[in-house]
């Protein structure tokens, strides 16, 4: 059963977000209905220096979760983006929180942070932790969670930096899905719900 | 209730950056049985091909952040004494990339050259070995993959 669901919400997500051929990627913010939205899988994992980072503990803040990784080319025009929003949107109450799937692991991940000056937190994501979030079997993929912790919007490959910024502006501004093109979806899948799996 | 994740199930299938179990984005295929004397060499292409739409970072990408292409064998009859040959790679800009990217698509072909030691046993065998790659679209990556090789030789 507990398969059953898995599959399920990887399906959905598949379905959802990628139904596009490569360089069709979606170009307008699509913020998923308030009434639509699960709640993220909470998850606890080391950040670069070493202290342990809660998704939870970010509650309240409007969170861009990166998977990504080194030797991912599309995860590279992103970041410089990321590094700005974070700049830009902190003190509104964002944070952009990157989850790299490195098999190398910090060894790889640390130079590239330096290179690239990130400036914002870093995790190193397990299977087990992917798997909570539909798989994440293509990079770069993001959630975009909002203040209560619930996916408002999935993107899976590289989207313009303007989906990004409007559908971060919405929800730090509150305003309604609608405002910014809401996907009523109607299908409970359960992607990065809490409820799919074990923290 | 069940009925739209089938539906896109069976819509995603097939789309590229959906295939990524990772098998299935680059099939690897050897000729065998190779024939070869004792003492003596051959030269074994292994043709990998890459699904339409997807690239694989060649075995000189020129950035050490990125996952080259590469050829391995385990230990056998058969001995590989120099690296496998690799053939040409591309040089494409990608919307994401600064520069070019060295990179492969569609069937190439890598050799290797090996040689039966004169003392080997006749007969036939096999040697195993893997392709190690990495694909993207123009969008989007995949996990580093590997795919295993079986070459069936014949040594007389």
């Amino acid at each position: 059963m507990k398969k059953l669901k898995i599959l399920l919400a990887a399906t959905f997500v598949i379905g959802l977000i990628s139904c596009t051929k490569p360089g069709e990627h979606e170009s307008t913010a699509k913020l998923k209905a308030e009434h639509t939205r699960n709640e993220a899988a909470d998850f606890a994992l080391e950040d670069a220096n070493g202290q342990t980072l809660k998704l939870s503990d970010l509650r309240g803040k409007v969170v861009l979760l990166n998977f990504w990784a080194t030797w991912c080319g599309p995860c590279k025009i992103e970041i410089p983006w990321f590094v700005e929003m974070e700049r830009e949107f902190k003190d509104q109450g964002f944070a952009v929180l990157g989850v790299s799937m490195d098999e190398d692991g910090w060894k790889a991940v640390k130079p590239f942070m330096q290179d690239m000056k990130v400036n914002y937190r870093m995790v190193l994501g397990t299977e087990e932790m992917a798997q909570l979030y539909g798989g994440v079997q293509a990079l770069p993929t993001s959630f975009i969670l909002d203040r209560n912790g619930k996916v408002a919007s999935v993107h899976m490959g590289i989207v313009s930096r303007k989906v990004f910024e409007e559908e971060i502006r919405a929800l730090l501004e509150g305003k309604t899905a609608a405002a910014v093109g809401a996907i009523d979806a109607a299908d409970p899948a359960r992607v990065g719900d809490g409820a799919a799996g074990a923290k | 209730m069940l009925l739209t994740p089938l539906i896109l199930l069976a819509w995603a299938t097939g789309l590229p950056g959906q295939n990524s179990g990772k098998p299935g984005v680059a099939t690897v295929a050897v000729k065998g049985p190779v024939a070869v004397k004792r003492g003596g060499a051959i030269t074994v292409p292994v043709t990998v091909t890459v699904a339409r739409g997807y690239h694989v970072t060649s075995a000189t990408p020129g950035d050490r952040y990125l996952k080259p292409l590469r050829l391995t064998w385990e230990k056998g009859a058969l001995t590989s004494e120099a690296p496998p040959r690799y053939p040409k790679a591309v040089l494409r800009s990608y919307p994401f990339s600064e520069g070019k990217l060295s990179v492969l698509d569609g069937t190439f072909t890598i050799e290797q050259d090996f040689r039966a030691p004169a003392t080997a046993s006749q007969g036939f065998g096999a040697i195993t070995g893997k392709v190690h790659y990495q694909a993207c679209t123009d969008t989007e990556c995949l996990p580093p993959a590997t795919v295993p090789v079986r070459l069936s030789y014949d040594i007389r």
